[in-house]
């Protein structure tokens, strides 16, 4: 079916642009967070690495040998560190490890200058392609051959012994460079995980949203679905209705205008049934159009205070005859205080004579029908009681809909063009009110409208 | 506007709507006969109206309440489940 179709490709639609932009935010918040946490670790990092560097620092400068040899006190103090042109044998004891200070010997290495930059002792595990040439930068990130990456911090020394022994000659001069480096294997193993989650985690992403995009839009699609195949049944119901009268209208004429040419005079009973079906046509269009009017809310007269116990007085006189037209005793029961609501008058009449004439309708003879009015905390009520068919439960929600009829029964005995119910509630609506329904078949219904009320001393 | 004469007070005017006007003089043409309402509806009212102007006990309402504005006894009387009266005998 086209409708079909033109809901499909909405809810397509709908569904593509909602993933599109759900996915981008996602991804983009995804890419954000794994940055920031990349930037963090680096940080945490390279404070780790200042640390070691300070500690180790602090506690070397008051050791400091006087530069002529430093070689012999360089391994006094580190035994575990080769000395430059000397062969360098791993020693490790474990007071020895303890004296270096770092813990974990595979992670960092140090290496040691002369002032001039030229190296003077290193840990055995630094990486091997380090030139012997100091490289001043306070941050540099090296990489080896085999792609093993480093992260290096250098410092400069100041001896204390030449600043105490012979300071005029070395005041403010540094006795050499510490530069202490850290393996980023950790780092780049952390680094390659977080992209495979990203790369992994991406496109599971945007398949459970696309999923999901294609189920919300389907909710979301749904209401407008329904109104519009409710608008379809409306309209078809419409036609449906309009035709009966209209059939039974030219029936009427093609059949005055088959007899014979002498008979052709107007005939009042064939011109009173075609002005019966004309009057109905009329005060269905009338209807339709009132509940249009009321559902775009379109009037522009002004709410006026009205008062219920007029309105109620009125439609019981006025109906009073229809009433016993049937043999029904149609009374009400008021209360002495006036009730008035804000509202259109016309349109609490039309609210009020429509349940009552369905009452009445609805009723068979012999029975009776109690408008009453009530006043609440917070609203007035009206209650239409009668004694009739009454509604079935499973009927009680859909007899406001349009051209809605208990028993399926579209005969036109009952009279009614099938509005009558849709129109009180869309009035009772329009009023801040709303109509209930309890019923029991063959006992009766009640049916109550509230209305919000006003107070008038 | 309507003259109301009573015989020992002076004359005093109502004014009416065209509606009332219409239904007064119906009831007065017809003086003493019971009119149901939907007899009046049918001679006096178009089926496009509004649904306020088209409810006749709404208009009788109306009526009764001028009358009773300016101290006049309203001569029109409802009959229960029939109709409306004009009353000229007492």
């Amino acid at each position: 079916m086209n409708s079909h179709q033109l809901f499909r490709r909405s809810r397509l639609r709908l569904a593509t642009w909602y993933a599109i932009v759900m996915g981008g935010i996602l991804s983009l918040s995804g890419f954000g967070m794994a940055r920031a946490l990349v930037q963090a670790n680096w940080v945490a990092l390279e404070r780790e690495i200042e640390s070691i560097a300070g500690t180790l620092h602090d506690s070397l400068e008051p050791m400091l040998p006087p530069s002529e040899d430093p070689t012999d006190v360089l391994q006094q103090i580190f035994p575990d560190l080769c000395v430059v042109d000397q062969p360098c044998e791993p020693n490790s004891s474990l007071i020895q490890r303890h004296t270096l200070g770092v813990s974990d010997r595979t992670t960092y290495y140090i290496r040691l200058f002369d002032n001039q930059g030229n190296l003077l002792a290193f840990s055995p595990n630094q990486p091997t392609t380090l030139p012997t040439t100091l490289n001043p930068d306070l941050w540099q990130t090296l990489q080896t051959l085999e792609g093993k990456r480093y992260h290096q911090f250098t410092t400069i020394l100041h001896s204390a012994h030449t600043h105490s022994e012979s300071g005029q000659l070395h005041n403010g001069e540094s006795w050499g460079y510490l530069q202490v480096g850290r393996t980023l294997a950790a780092f780049d193993a952390e680094m390659q995980r977080l992209r495979w989650v990203l790369l992994g985690g991406i496109p599971l992403i945007l398949g459970l949203i696309a999923v999901s995009s294609w189920w919300l839009s389907g909710l979301a699609m749904q209401p407008i679905y329904q109104s519009y195949q409710r608008q379809q049944q409306f309209t078809a119901n419409a036609a449906h209705e309009l035709r009966s009268p209209l059939a039974s209208l030219l029936a009427t004429v093609e059949a005055s205008l088959r007899l014979p040419q002498s008979k052709q005079v107007p005939d009042p009973v064939l011109l009173q049934a075609v002005e019966r079906q004309g009057r109905r046509l009329s005060q269905l269009v009338t209807d339709l159009l009132l509940l249009t009017t009321l559902e775009q809310n379109t009037t522009t007269k002004p709410p006026q205070p009205c008062c219920l116990n007029d309105i109620i007085a009125d439609l019981t006189e006025e109906l009073a005859e229809l009433a016993s037209a049937t043999d029904i005793h149609l009374s009400s029961q008021i209360v002495d205080i006036e009730i008035h609501v804000m509202g259109l008058e016309s349109q609490l009449y039309r609210l009020v004579s429509n349940l009552m004439a369905n009452a009445i309708q609805y009723t068979p003879s012999g029975g009776s029908v109690v408008v009453s009015l009530a006043n609440h905390d917070r609203s007035a009520t009206i209650a239409v009681k009668d004694t009739g068919v009454g509604i079935p439960t499973e009927e009680q929600s859909r007899i406001f809909e349009r051209f809605y009829r208990v028993n399926s029964d579209r005969s036109r005995k009952t009279g009614g063009t099938g509005l009558g119910l849709s129109i009180a509630q869309a009035i009772a609506q329009r009023h801040h009110g709303q109509i209930t329904v309890t019923s029991e078949v063959g006992n009766g219904s009640a049916f109550i409208i509230h209305l919000p009320h006003i107070a008038i001393v | 506007m309507l003259q109301v004469k009573r015989l020992d007070q002076p004359a005093q005017e109502i004014s009416l709507t065209l509606k009332e006007f219409q239904v007064l003089t119906y009831l007065m043409e017809n003086c003493d006969r019971i009119i149901p309402g939907s007899k009046l509806r049918s001679q006096l009212w178009d089926l496009d109206e509004e649904p306020i102007s088209n409810v006749v006990a709404a208009q009788i309402r109306l009526l009764r309440r001028k009358f009773a504005r300016h101290d006049c006894d309203c001569p029109i009387e409802t009959v229960p489940g029939q109709g409306y009266r004009f009353r000229t005998l007492p």
